[in-house]
């Protein structure tokens, strides 16, 4: 819910005031733009990092949400894809921890993921295994090698969302390559 | 590892990609939900979600008031073990006057207590669970003599084990003390009084795993009363969390995030006496703090007189303000600082110095910034950390 202008001044000095009536309007338009034009690929991608299509769904719903409050004015679509997927992986890395936690306090247990052979929704073993290898890599691993490879990001993109240099992608993704490879050649 | 050749290279990319494709191809527009209505999620409900992300149709089921804590019957100083090679901080920021020199954190992905040099971020010295079944998970400041305690999770079990520890002149630990247990606890939260007599703790209780237990216990006596809030009212994740203590342990802080609850909006921050009987935690807390979109975080002063609250900008989506709010009145009385973060610099979580006059703040950025304001002048200064404290929010990790 949008705060009000009276709720605003009432919060004190310093407080920006609500946007208009027209403003919050032309905000609603552009983040259903960026939903029909962005979520499913972001679902799509969240689901290689989590694993199952509900947690999937709910980071990405997430996304939008955060989106939605925190945009009074959207003024660059293209800044708020990149949020967005950001955004999305954060979520995705809270889904993984809270798994970890959560397997630890023998609490909730985890969806299969879809490529495994419980969930069955994954055809073709051989891409199961490949899944399976890069859901045992490092995190940072799995995502490099999912914005890479899944979303096409060049590395100057993905180092942007990272958080790290172009050259860390590079060798990252190559570690990434080579460990697959290797885990491939065992299983061979 | 060796690197691949450039042909096996190609090969195992299409391999990949192929892979990725297909998976990706198991979720179609037509799976999609819609998009959703803006709700209000804080950092408590996200770390529900993220521990339970299905259970929207769980049926609320009323908890007991009080639980039993086990108490250790004799308390053991444990040898510290081996101290390890920290990773090295980019230090970005100086001194911050008059602050802790040093502050204990558990970085993200490492079960180890760092203590680092606050003006700096240099790793000093770290150290990790004497045991290895243990593993630390959370961080509190515990009184005013530079004393903490942190909390090991055992593998396997929801039980957690408090140690007490202190951190000398030259930022080495000392004094590592079993102090309890907390069987069946999933620990959320931490929060000491800065006279070192009460801890409280937020837990996703195990059993039942229905509802939010938040405790308090008073160390001199072992005396524990807990309270608890439902995880779900009418299909809406709620959540309590944002602990904090006075100085004197007498009053504990805490924000509710939640949608509904029987016809009232409970939102908002609270204040609860600690001497107040156990049961439903909103029976005997009042609410000072009015109902926002936008707060992130909150913590009591020491007096219990203030709170402290990081709100977010309505427009401006790259920084947060902190606003100093009159619990008496509910009323904010001034901005104290704007707290500048990336776009995805969310969920803020604050702990205060035993004088209750440094902020040290932090949330889960990929540009691993952490944040400590003098809340007196509103100076502040940044410190980037070789990795990001918290990942998935929600959990206190860091304390000065």
């Amino acid at each position: 819910m949008r705060v009000t202008a009276h709720e605003a001044d009432a919060r004190g000095p310093g407080v920006s005031p609500a946007p208009q009536r027209a403003e919050r309007l032309a905000s609603d338009q552009l983040v259903d733009e960026l939903y029909r034009g962005n979520a499913l690929r972001l679902t799509r991608m969240a689901l290689l990092l989590v694993g199952d299509r509900a947690s999937a769904e709910d980071v990405v719903q997430d996304a939008f949400i955060s989106l939605y409050r925190g945009f009074g004015r959207l003024s660059d679509p293209a800044k708020a894809a990149a949020y967005l997927r950001v955004s999305v992986l954060n979520g995705c890395r809270s889904v993984l921890r809270a798994r970890k936690r959560a397997r630890l306090r023998r609490a909730v247990p985890s969806a299969p993921a879809v490529w495994s052979a419980e969930a069955a929704v994954l055809a073709g073993e051989e891409r199961r295994e490949v899944l399976q290898t890069v859901a045992s890599l490092p995190r940072r691993q799995r995502e490099v090698l999912v914005l890479r490879y899944f979303f096409g990001l060049t590395d100057s993109e993905i180092a942007a969302d990272l958080g790290i240099s172009r050259g860390t992608v590079a060798s990252t993704a190559s570690r990434a390559l080579a460990a697959l490879a290797a885990k491939a050649g065992e299983q061979a | 590892m060796k690197e691949l050749e450039e042909a096996p290279m190609r090969a195992m990319e299409e391999r990949v990609r192929d892979a990725f494709g297909a998976a990706a191809e198991t979720i179609t527009t037509q799976d999609l939900p819609g998009l959703p209505a803006p709700a209000r999620r804080t950092r408590i409900t996200r770390s529900l979600w993220a521990w339970a992300p299905r259970m929207r149709t769980q049926v609320l089921v009323p908890a007991a008031a009080a639980a039993s804590v086990a108490v250790i019957a004799a308390a053991a100083t444990v040898a510290v073990p081996k101290l390890l090679a920290g990773p090295a901080a980019a230090p970005t920021g100086g001194a911050l006057a008059g602050a802790p020199k040093f502050f204990a954190s558990i970085q993200s992905d490492t079960p180890v207590v760092d203590i680092q040099n606050s003006a700096t971020g240099h790793v000093v010295s770290s150290f990790g669970s004497p045991t290895g079944r243990w593993t630390f998970q959370l961080l509190t400041r515990l009184g005013e003599d530079n004393t903490y305690v942190v909390a090991a999770l055992k593998e396997g079990t929801c039980s957690y084990r408090l140690y007490r520890f202190s951190i000398d002149a030259s930022g080495h630990p000392t004094g590592l003390t079993l102090i309890r247990t907390l069987p069946g606890a999933g620990l959320e939260e931490l929060a000491g009084s800065a006279d070192g007599k009460a801890l409280a703790y937020v837990s996703a209780a195990c059993r039942p795993k229905d509802s939010w237990e938040v405790g308090v216990i008073h160390l001199a006596t072992g005396q524990a009363t807990t309270w608890t809030y439902p995880f779900n009212i009418d299909r809406s994740y709620t959540g309590v969390g944002s602990l904090s203590l006075t100085a004197n342990g007498s009053e504990l802080g805490f924000l509710i995030d939640a949608t509904k609850f029987n016809g009232a909006n409970p939102n908002g921050g609270w204040v609860l006496p600690t001497d107040a009987p156990g049961g439903l935690i909103t029976s005997h807390a009042r609410k000072v703090l009015l109902p926002s979109t936008h707060v992130r975080d909150v913590i009591l002063s020491n007096s219990g007189a203030s709170m402290y609250v990081v709100a977010q900008a309505v427009r401006a989506n790259t920084t947060r303000r902190l606003v100093l709010y009159n619990t008496a009145t509910g009323k904010p009385v001034r901005v104290l600082a704007h707290i500048a973060g990336g776009i995805n610099s969310a969920l803020p979580v604050m702990t205060l110095d035993a004088s209750g006059q440094h902020l040290l703040t932090y949330g889960y950025d990929s540009s691993r910034r952490v944040t400590m304001i003098n809340v007196v002048t509103g100076h502040q200064t940044t410190l980037k950390l070789a990795v990001p404290l918290i990942t998935d929010g929600g959990f206190t990790t860091a304390a000065w």
